[in-house]
């Protein structure tokens, strides 16, 4: 049963535009539309009935609510999880990791500088092949260890910039033994390394 | 309309625009590494979170799991949100992503059957419901669209703006004022002709 007749184009125009200009839910509208309402009874019933039903839904929706018993503990409890083994875990583990594979390194080069200096003779190598080779090295290994230990850390700032500070100083390690230990033209191991970066006639 | 009493210090809907006071400090808190300032912003919305999330999917479980997902995935980009807007639009934004990707697709979302997300009602079922149902939300489900249903939630359960319904769902802010007012329309007269 619709009790209500049509609504005549003017009320419908009036009734529409306020959804889009209007106070709010079933507000009456602001403007011409209003000056319409003050003067339309069947335009008054629409928007007491709107502001009506609005506050019916929201009385409902207020009944209607549900709790769920616990769940508050159960998400701090899961925040809580989530914020501090996680952290500890990556630096326990990525920070050793990284001293261990820089150790590793630096042996490995040790090891070749004493090969090769027992087996070639040190004229057959240009300072520009040390050069090569140490950043060869150096770049292959921290290639290799930062991305990985990286990954590890992404989660934190301070672990992360620690993580730099390590990987900095363990790659001058590593450059300064390669530049010292690997042999060079004339030179013996312990020598006074080439300078990366200028030509070789500037070289000593 | 206030969900809450005062002495349960919950934040009532319709709190927008502004923050409350309160809540930006406790937000302001978070950013700097207070845990317990986000705990006490667990305590204030969970059930607005879960009610949101339960009124669309209809299953208790999943609405559970996705609000727990919601402040986990909140806690990791606190440092994101405006302290100065009510936390409360940003939490049931990340709700909704959360649930869309829970369910894996936006239609399975919006396509949630009653009860549960995994039975399918039969339009014999539909019309029992409608029949069953004296509460007007039940109704509303009934009767409108997944999408207009939520937007008349957020709109009118929740008091949201209109500028901060249209922004948890991603619509132009006339989108929501259309809908609203078509779902009013659909529902009134769904009860003047009932
Ligand atoms: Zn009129």
């Amino acid at each position: 049963m619709n009790a209500h007749p049509s609504p005549r184009f003017i009320c419908r125009v009036v009734r529409g535009w306020s959804s889009l200009a209007g106070v709010g839910p079933g507000g009456a509208p602001a403007g011409f539309g209003a000056h319409h309402v003050e003067t339309c009874e069947a335009c008054q019933e629409y928007f007491g009935s709107c502001a009506e039903f609005d506050a019916a839904l929201k009385a409902e929706a207020a009944l209607g609510r549900v709790s769920s018993p616990g769940l508050e503990s159960r998400v701090i409890a899961a925040i809580r999880d989530s914020r501090t083994p996680e952290p500890r875990r990556s630096r326990s583990f990525a920070i050793p990791a990284t001293a261990l594979i820089g150790a590793a390194a630096a042996f490995a080069i040790t090891f070749l500088v004493m090969t090769r200096a027992r087996s070639t003779p040190s004229n057959d190598v240009t300072p520009e092949e040390v050069v090569a080779a140490a950043q060869s090295i150096s770049s292959q290994v921290w290639g290799t260890v930062k991305p990985s230990a990286t990954v590890a850390l992404k989660k934190s700032n301070s672990l992360q910039d620690e993580l730099n500070s390590v990987y900095s100083d363990a790659r001058g390690a590593v450059d300064f033994l390669a530049l010292n230990f690997l042999p060079g033209p004339g030179t013996t191991a312990g020598a006074t390394p080439p300078q990366p970066g200028l030509p070789a006639q500037q070289r000593g | 309309m206030a969900f809450f009493s005062q002495s349960e210090a919950r934040v009532v809907p319709g709190s927008a625009p502004g923050a409350l006071p309160e809540e930006s400090a406790l937000v302001r808190s978070c950013v700097d590494g207070d845990g317990r300032a986000f705990e006490e912003l667990v305590r204030r919305h969970t059930s607005r979170v879960f009610n949101y999330v339960f009124q669309m999917t209809r299953h208790r479980q999943d609405a559970e799991d996705i609000c727990q997902q919601t402040f986990i995935k909140a806690y990791r980009n606190i440092d994101r949100v405006d302290p100065d807007r009510p936390i409360i639009g940003w939490l049931l934004t990340i709700a909704r992503r959360t649930a869309i990707n829970h369910f894996r697709s936006a239609k399975a979302w919006t396509e949630l059957p009653e009860d549960t997300a995994s039975t399918e009602t039969s339009p014999a079922r539909q019309v029992e419901n409608l029949e069953r149902a004296g509460n007007l939300w039940e109704k509303a489900r009934q009767i409108l669209a997944p999408r207009d249903f939520e937007v008349l939630w957020l709109r009118i359960a929740e008091e949201f703006s209109v500028e901060e319904t249209a922004r948890v769902t991603g619509l132009t802010q006339t989108h929501v004022k259309v809908l609203v007012y078509r779902a009013r329309q659909q529902l009134m007269k769904g009860e003047t002709t009932a």
